[in-house]
């Protein structure tokens, strides 16, 4: 069905391009096409320190982003699939010119005689499988502004829908704030490019490790802070998905290198008593005078690299023998800090709606070019591209969890978290879905969505609903037939 | 290690108890786990629930500063002259003199220092306190954040009491609450959006650090530096002799933090920035050279001092622990420049009551004097001290000018300060109604809320500034009428001729004492007297209880047209909006009502302080000027010898008034060291 929306949509947008009535608005088309079919677009924002670079760097698994406060993160980059390694500058004016760089640990772009400021993007092209599926933007850091607030969160809680986004996604670095705090909601701070609904954003709690002080039970205390943050109601319907991610761990778990964890079994096989002197603070591993076989400069290394919580964790690891080789330690760090968990919230609400995110990306910029006049026909193709939106039931399902999390649904709280799933709002498989256990039988899926149908069915025609909860259930009913459908024609009864 | 393993809940718990941050376990008599330094409970031994008494310890001592002040000190000096004075006082047999000094040598036996630890949400604040103390009473935790001001100082025994603001503005109540149960008080899960109503906690301690008098208030970093909390915090710091900002080491000081201190040193100038958690942060060098070089940019002149808490805290089990802390160099920054300096300023405050009654004595010497000395000019002095009877007379009598002045001054204050506080707080709600009106109360409410809680903390704070500026002047007005009243200058003139007393610099020693002149102290305790915005705190949390949630829909039947609902929501919209003015209006309207009683409260309370303190000048300087009339009338009917024996008498005297003068210069002289 997804694949049908795609179609569908491509068909309509070479269709308004042969009736594009400036060379600006067939560009225009022609690029939104091209997004069609490429990978999914997704930012990377927050405040500045909040981590960004480090998480991103995670997600590339390589090293590229500077992680240091330099001019780099003050322009927006974007790292795209590439065959080749090339790092190209798009000038607010005037045509693209590849830049000069160098690896040194990060990449490391001259800007030539360009001044930041005139910079519209980078574009960094690095040949990494990880970049297949996903475009990602690099965004500057907010900075920390003073207290004017009324009018900004106002304008961040109800987005006008109006605007073509640049990206299909966002990923929102939120630090360990207090709720009452008015910076809470800065890091959602909306600017043209990582503009965020309920549908595709995703919070991350960074710097986990720290929330906890960086003792060996940090990432549970992070986990709760991360509850915390989902309940809070004003972020629910910004983001519903907050994941607490240590995210130098998570790099560190990516990129581990065999020498590295050679450093880090001389420590975890040294006396405990001595390695717990000589972790107990940041600066004693750096530089205490110790008998355990292990330089200053290596362990200044493996600070650099996992950090004093990583260093810990992973000598607690190795110790419990968690980790008996640098495969499982590498596993294990990714797991713990989070980015597994990351990863995986990134595949169900980016990756398996990928097509759903980026057909609206594109309906939205053939809307505004069809607004600004841009093409002749332009009823016939509005309402070609309704038909599509209101046909598409991948489109109402969205359309019903915006309406659910922004509280325009009201509904008794377990019965909406069961919509918020069962309309796909943590993944889209029909396990997930439905919640079952994962790999279940067709029997048990089919019986789970009968069940399940009927109860709805019920609710959609209590004579006392809403119109809402009633438009709502009816959505779900759809949902519910497609899953017994799919399941019917996979396997047939008998 | 047992690091990682569960806790092993077999072994019987009688004798050991498992850490809940890490897992180690601990010997039952440990209050702190020895392995990650995290709070294992109060010790179970139910005999002292307090902390044990800490000169029992092994660990190395505190500088020695703070526990006993070496000799030579202002405050021993300005003992000596308070012991001089009062014998001068009893040799002439005046009582009340010797008594008022008495007071004065208490007070300042007395004095305090409130050292405030103010910063960022999350910045280490509570556990700095607790860290400086080597205790536990502050509840600290890595999600929870204290919301009512937590003031540590000494006690004993040991106890906590629970301040609550009173619904009906009535004065505070004081309820007395169990030690273990502070955190139920002050954090947020136990006192969510501070429902109790809280003022502050006050924690009783037996610990040498507070014996000193030093007291420590934990500031709540609920909502951070620009909320209500922060506005009202900054208040804190004009009742504080000294302040800590707290900043961890994780990121260097922000534009936030920065416009903070610029406006807390304005309260509160002695003042150090803490950098906390050192121990997580290997880059804590670095961070602390550039919040330095932060400050120096910022013109803000104050040393930054990096610490590790956790460090501090298990330095109770490792002494050896201490030196790497860093807190050494914070408590010797507490002991030296906050304490010291505080000491020196109430030493020079009694210096000035000291050198008033010299100068009430000295009048007197000197009219009995000039009568013995120039008998030819005798009918001249007692005319001119006869006048000053009479001047002093009618400084006592209930219609002086000064107390119609008092009277009046505070009269108009009152009406001043509640019609600023009107007008703050219209504009404040001007403003609100404006926003709710242009949005929907439903997505806004928790910001407006917040919004609103700080707009109106700031309009308390300003008014309540402007209330302390005020009664100074209306102090320093009455201290003008009341020297106008007594005439001194033609007392002065008609007297001071004498050589032999030329040498005492009554008048010199007034320049010394600025601010406020020979009032000086006085002001000071006006400005003590009139410490209101801590009730703020109770207002600043859960103040509506209101939530402006999304309404009752009516159950709408299927086929009721669009218009209808269009209508409902209009009508629903509408309703929201005027939940939300209401709500608002509410709120202010409380905070008005509190913040008039508490401004009149404060007001009546200085008025009465302030005419205490002018009616005992008065009455001491008339007794004076009447035992002179009657020592020159005396000293002109005595015999040839008997003269000649009082002046020898009254040259004594002279000379032990000039030794004290010249004490009470040495230390008036001396300035502070920072």
């Amino acid at each position: 069905m997804d694949d049908q929306l795609t179609g569908a949509v491509s068909q309509l947008l070479e269709q308004a391009a042969t009736r594009a009535t400036s060379a600006q608005a067939a560009a225009d088309l022609q690029a939104a096409l091209q997004r069609l079919r490429g990978p999914l677009r997704v930012a990377v924002a927050g405040k500045v320190k909040a981590g960004k670079s480090t998480l991103l760097n995670a997600l590339l698994g390589e090293e590229l982003a500077p992680t240091d406060a330099g001019e780099c993160t003050q322009i927006v980059t974007w790292y795209r699939r590439g065959t080749g390694r090339q790092v190209v500058i798009v000038p607010k004016v005037g045509h693209p010119m590849p830049a000069v760089f160098s690896l040194a640990g990060a990449l490391d772009i001259s800007l030539g005689a360009h001044a930041p400021a005139d910079i519209d993007r980078l574009e960094v092209s690095w040949p990494t499988r990880r970049l297949d599926d996903l475009t990602i933007i690099d965004t500057p850091g907010i900075a920390s502004i003073s207290s004017d607030v009324s009018d900004r969160t106002l304008r961040v809680l109800t987005p006008d829908d109006d605007r073509v986004p640049v990206v299909d996604a966002v990923l929102y670095l939120l630090r360990h704030t207090h709720a009452s705090d008015f910076r809470f909601l800065e890091s959602f701070h909306d600017d043209e490019l990582a503009h965020g609904t309920p549908m595709n954003a995703v919070g991350v709690l960074s710097r986990a490790d720290e929330i906890g002080a960086c003792r060996l039970d940090a990432m549970e205390v992070a986990e709760q802070v991360g509850i915390r943050y989902q309940r809070e109601p004003r972020l629910r319907r910004l983001c519903p998905v907050v994941v607490p991610v240590a995210g130098l761990l998570g790099l560190a778990g990516v990129t581990l290198r065999e020498s590295e964890f050679s450093a880090l079994r001389v420590l975890a096989l040294a006396d405990p008593a001595e390695i717990g002197e000589l972790l107990l603070t940041a600066d004693r591993l750096d530089r205490r005078a110790t008998q355990v076989p292990i330089t200053e400069l290596e362990r200044q290394h493996l600070q650099v690299r996992l950090g004093l919580f990583g260093v810990r964790l992973s000598v607690e690891l190795i110790r419990d023998g968690y980790a008996p080789t640098a495969a499982d330690l590498s596993r294990e760090l990714m797991q713990r800090s989070g980015f597994d968990r990351l990863q995986s919230v990134l595949f169900r609400q980016f990756t398996q709606r990928s097509n759903v995110l980026k057909a609206r990306s594109a309906l939205a910029v053939l809307g505004s070019v069809v607004r600004a006049g841009g093409c002749s026909d332009a009823d016939r193709l509005t309402a070609l591209a309704e038909q599509i939106t209101s046909g598409a039931h991948a489109f109402e399902e969205m359309r019903l969890l915006d309406r659910l999390r922004t509280g325009r649904v009201l509904l008794p709280e377990p019965q909406a978290e069961e919509l918020d799933r069962l309309l796909g709002g943590s993944g889209h498989d029909a396990a997930t879905r439905l919640g079952l256990p994962p790999d279940p039988s067709a029997d048990q899926v089919c019986a789970a969505a009968l069940e399940t149908l009927s109860r709805w069915r019920s609710v959609a025609e209590h004579p006392l609903a809403n119109r809402g909860v009633q438009a709502a259930a009816r959505g779900v009913q759809r949902t519910l037939e497609g899953i017994v459908a799919d399941v019917r024609a996979a396997a047939p009864p008998g | 290690m047992t690091h990682g393993d569960a806790p092993c809940t077999g072994i019987g718990g009688i004798h050991v108890k498992f850490c809940s941050g890490c897992g180690e376990r601990n010997n039952d008599t440990e209050e702190f786990c020895v392995s990650c330094g995290h709070f294992l409970g109060w010790s179970d031994s139910q005999s002292s629930p307090a902390i044990p008494e800490p000169t029992d310890e092994p660990r190395p001592a505190l500088p020695s500063k703070l526990r006993a002040a070496p000799p030579a000190t202002p405050e021993l000096q300005i003992a000596a002259t308070l012991d001089g004075g009062r014998a001068l006082a009893m040799a002439r047999n005046r009582d009340d003199i010797a008594a008022r000094l008495g007071e004065v040598g208490k007070r300042l036996e007395h004095s305090d220092v409130l050292v405030a630890v103010v910063g960022e949400f999350k910045s280490g604040k509570s556990t700095l306190v607790n860290a400086l103390l080597q205790t536990s009473v502050c509840p600290q935790d890595a999600d929870e954040v204290t919301v009512v001001p937590t003031l540590v100082t000494f006690g004993d025994p040991a106890l906590a009491l629970a301040h609550l603001q009173a619904s009906d503005g009535a004065a505070a109540i004081a309820e007395s609450i169990p030690l273990e149960s502070i955190a139920e008080y002050v954090s947020e899960s136990g006192n969510p959006d501070n429902r109790r109503r809280l003022t502050s906690v006050e924690v009783r301690l037996k610990h040498r650090m507070l014996q000193t008098g030093l007291s420590l208030v934990d500031t709540p970093g609920v909502g951070g530096l620009d909320s209500a909390h922060g506005v009202v915090s900054l208040t804190t710091l004009d009742a504080a002799q000294g302040m800590l900002f707290v900043t961890d080491a994780s990121q260097e000081l922000t534009a936030p933090e920065l416009e903070f201190l610029q406006q807390a040193l304005q309260r509160c100038p002695l003042a150090a920035c803490v950098l906390t958690k050192t121990d997580l942060y290997r880059e804590w060098r670095r961070i602390a050279e550039i919040n330095e070089a932060h400050l120096r940019r910022a013109g803000l002149d104050l040393p930054v001092i990096p610490v590790s808490s956790f460090l501090r805290l298990r330095a109770r089990t490792h002494p050896e622990l201490l030196q790497e802390s860093g807190f050494e160099v914070l408590a010797e920054f507490l002991a030296t420049s906050v304490v010291k300096s505080v000491r020196l300023a109430a030493a020079k405050s009694a210096a000035a009551d000291v050198g008033f009654a010299a100068e009430q004595i000295g009048r007197e010497i000197a009219a009995e004097r000039s009568v013995l000395v120039e008998p030819a000019k005798a009918g001249q002095v007692m005319a001119a001290l006869t006048a000053a009877r009479k001047a002093t007379g009618a400084l006592v009598a209930p219609t002086a000018t000064w107390q119609q002045s008092l009277a009046d001054g505070v009269q108009d204050l009152v009406s001043d300060i509640e019609h600023d506080l009107q007008e703050r707080l219209r504009n404040v709600l001007r403003d609100a109604e404006g926003i709710i009106e242009k949005g929907d109360p439903k997505d806004s409410w928790t910001d407006l809320e917040g919004w609103l809680r700080r707009q109106v903390a700031g309009a308390a704070v300003a008014n309540y500034d402007l209330m302390a500026l005020q009664a100074q002047e209306v102090a320093e007005a009455v201290a003008e009428m009341f020297q106008l009243d007594l005439q001194e200058p033609l007392l002065m003139t008609t007297i001071a001729p004498h050589q032999s007393l030329s040498a005492l610099s009554m008048t010199s020693r007034d320049k010394l004492q600025a601010p406020g002149g020979r009032f000086g102290s006085m002001l000071m305790a006006t400005r003590m007297a009139m410490f209101v915005p801590m009730a703020l705190f109770g207002l600043a949390g859960g103040l509506l209880g209101v939530a402006i949630a999304a309404p009752v829909t009516a159950a709408l039947a299927a086929g009721i047209g669009q218009k209808i609902i269009r209508d409902e929501k209009k009508r629903q919209l509408a309703y929201r909006r005027q939940q939300a003015r209401l709500a608002a209006r509410g709120y202010v309207e409380e905070v008005s009502f509190v913040m008039n009683k508490q401004t009149r409260d404060a007001l009546r309370r200085t008025q009465r302080q302030l005419r205490d303190e002018f009616q005992m000048r008065a009455a001491l300087m008339h007794q004076s000027s009447v035992r002179a009339v009657t020592a020159a009338g005396r000293a002109l009917q005595m015999s040839p010898p008997d003269r000649q024996a009082r002046t020898r008498e009254l040259g004594t005297q002279s000379e032990a008034l000039r030794r004290l003068d010249r004490d009470l210069q040495a230390v008036t002289g001396q300035s502070v060291a920072v």
